[in-house]
């Protein structure tokens, strides 16, 4: 080990990583050249490949490594929330109706093909531009663009990285959710922290959110397997010994690390584009449905945030400035008030932070912190974290079972296109994302702002 | 040959986070076709895939790789002709697996494109990785590989 490992953590999450070996996986990762203060994990830890999911690891960029490893296969996955000028009495009647509109205006489920087909230019231009390319294209508002991370798209993609197997995956699945994970929820905000910041989020007890959490589908996922490939031999050429495959890396400023950076930059875009143009049904499905314009009602984004990704950041440690490659794979950037980087109108604040928990109890919204820049490289949580594998809990419940367990306890209109995806995806499958929230919390990388209950679940 | 009456040779088994598939063969073209198969029988129930196309499949490689980095070029090419062309597959020949030549694996796949109204597609996979891979051979080649769904 090069550097310490740190877990942020109670003893009932470190007993878990202890039982699933991720352990292990902090202490490869504190192996890797050019690693800076420590090889951190944030409470949602659960076993990744090579890094632990919740894994945070920032690299020199002068002697230290990139690796696809770090950021994880679903490259931007990450999550964006609407509020609207809806409350809970104007939807209770019409959650049901809703979600069923809404699962026919937004294509789900395993390989599924979006109403976008692009050639391979367009594709280069989706890959170029992010989210800013559906906003110009007629997918979504002006005014969202600066509630973006980076405003919606990173500007160090290189199109020209990414394979044509990537490029072909990515030709019709672009404004797709997916599945696993992934998901689109009709939420009410539930219970205020702070006034101050929900004021500027424009939030209020009672009021109607729209979350939805998505990534850069077959074509990041394609993205990482091929630099996975090119990392493996790329390690043993500068003689980088690798102490799990999966960690395979390249020094960031070589041929193939700045290849695989220009590439993971080219599918954050796509994700984010993915993220615009959902938004974008919603929007539309909300619209129609209600008879009114986005305006009327009050809809707008909050803020949209990648969970997957490596950025290079300017990070004070030890008192010096330095420029570094954060990889945060299953974990969220938490820049503390007064950054450039977050919109004007938050930047008192601190960058918005959005947790998504499980399908039934809640998500939260939190704002960064300065002393996660201390502590953290300005990382905190990124969800709930599993508990139980996708297996074990499709033979503990059946699909069936959690959409009636999710309306009888908790009032959750469920809908999805494959129920083995619910049983998956089962609320106890996963830790309560209260308590690591409440750890963030405790340890200053976030402070809660709301707590958000679902009311409609839309699943892959 | 009807696929249902070849021998099972793979089984699903549970891992940590997310899926893991174990196959076996008497040589390793029996045991590339199984864990093809095997991958397949996660994603749907392949008893309700027909075998009704033959597809070529033939991948071609820098040459010297291991069996590893085989096995998993050869479920990267199988997780893209599900994703791009919409295939599913039933059964797998594999004609020839040459590490040390220019063509890696040369084989063929029975199967269908996904037809929603027959084919329950029971989840996405993301990538087959090489977590924990090894390919060993003792009475019979063995490996295990887990997949990132």
């Amino acid at each position: 080990m090069r550097v310490d490992g740190i877990i942020f953590a109670d003893e009932d999450i470190i007993e878990h990583a202890v039982n699933e070996k991720t352990l292990d996986q902090v202490i490869n990762v504190a192996t890797l050249p050019g690693i800076v203060g420590a090889s951190l994990a944030m409470p949602d830890i659960h076993y990744g490949y090579g890094f632990p999911i919740g894994g945070v690891a920032a690299m020199d960029c002068g002697d230290g490594v990139i690796s696809p490893g770090g950021v994880g296969f679903d490259i931007s996955c990450g999550v964006r929330l609407y509020r609207t000028g809806l409350f809970y009495d104007d939807i209770k009647q019409h959650i049901r109706e809703l979600m069923s509109l809404l699962s026919a205006a937004v294509p789900k489920g395993v390989g599924s093909s979006g109403k976008i087909k692009l050639s391979d230019s367009k594709i280069k231009d989706v890959l170029t531009k992010g989210a800013k390319w559906a906003i110009s294209n007629g997918y979504g508002m002006d005014q969202e663009q600066e509630y973006l991370e980076e405003n919606g798209f990173m500007e160090e993609a290189d199109p020209g990285q990414v394979s044509p197997r990537a490029y072909r995956r990515g030709s019709d699945q672009l404004g797709t959710l997916g599945s696993g994970n992934h998901f689109l929820e009709i939420q009410k905000v539930e219970k205020i922290y702070n006034q101050q910041a929900a004021g500027v989020f424009g939030i209020e007890p009672g009021q109607i959110t729209v979350m939805i959490h998505s990534g850069s589908r077959g074509l990041g996922h394609q993205v990482c397997s091929d630099f996975l490939k090119v990392m493996g031999q790329a390690s043993a050429r500068y003689g980088i010994h690798l102490a799990d495959r999966q960690l395979a890396c390249a020094p960031i400023d070589s041929p193939e690390g700045r290849s695989y950076y220009g590439a993971m930059a080219a599918a954050v875009n796509y994700a984010l584009a993915n993220r615009q143009c959902l938004g974008h049904w919603v929007v539309q499905t909300l619209q129609q449905y209600f008879k009114k314009s986005a305006d009327k009602l009050g809809i707008n984004l909050i803020y949209d945030v990648s969970h997957n990704i490596a950025k290079m950041e300017d990070h004070y440690y030890e008192g010096r400035k330095l420029k570094l490659c954060v990889h945060r794979k299953g974990a969220t950037r938490s820049l503390g008030p007064n950054s450039s980087h977050i919109p004007a109108a938050y930047r008192s604040l601190g960058q918005p932070v959005i947790i998504p928990g499980d399908m039934g109890r809640y998500s939260y919204v939190l704002t960064g912190t300065n002393k996660s820049e201390q502590e953290s490289f300005s990382s905190t949580c990124h969800g709930a974290g599993r508990l139980m594998s996708r297996t074990r809990a499709k033979k503990t419940v059946r699909g069936q079972e959690v959409k009636d367990y999710l309306l009888q306890k908790h009032g959750v209109v469920a809908i999805a296109d494959s129920m083995a995806s619910l049983a998956e995806e089962a609320p106890l499958a996963y830790k309560d994302v209260k308590n690591v929230v409440d750890i963030t919390q405790k340890a200053g990388l976030s402070d809660k702002v709301a707590r958000l209950k679902p009311l409609g679940v839309l699943k892959g | 040959m009807n696929h249902k009456s070849i021998k099972k040779s793979y089984r699903l088994v549970e891992n940590l986070s997310d899926m893991a598939v174990e196959a076996w063969g008497e040589n390793p073209e029996e045991l590339f076709a199984s864990i093809g198969t095997g991958m397949f029988s996660a994603i749907t129930d392949i008893d309700k895939v027909n075998p009704k196309f033959k597809v070529d499949i033939t991948l071609e490689e820098e040459p010297g790789g291991s069996y590893e980095d085989a096995v998993i070029s050869w479920l990267q090419e199988l997780i893209y002709r599900f994703e791009a062309d919409k295939m599913l597959f039933c059964r797998f020949e594999i004609e020839n697996i040459g590490l040390d030549e220019k063509i890696l694996v040369k084989a063929c796949g029975w199967g269908e494109p996904v037809d929603k109204e027959r084919h329950n597609i029971n989840i996405g996979i993301k990538a087959a990785t090489y977590h924990q891979l090894k390919v060993v051979k003792n009475q019979q080649w063995h490996c295990k590989v887990i997949f990132d769904i």
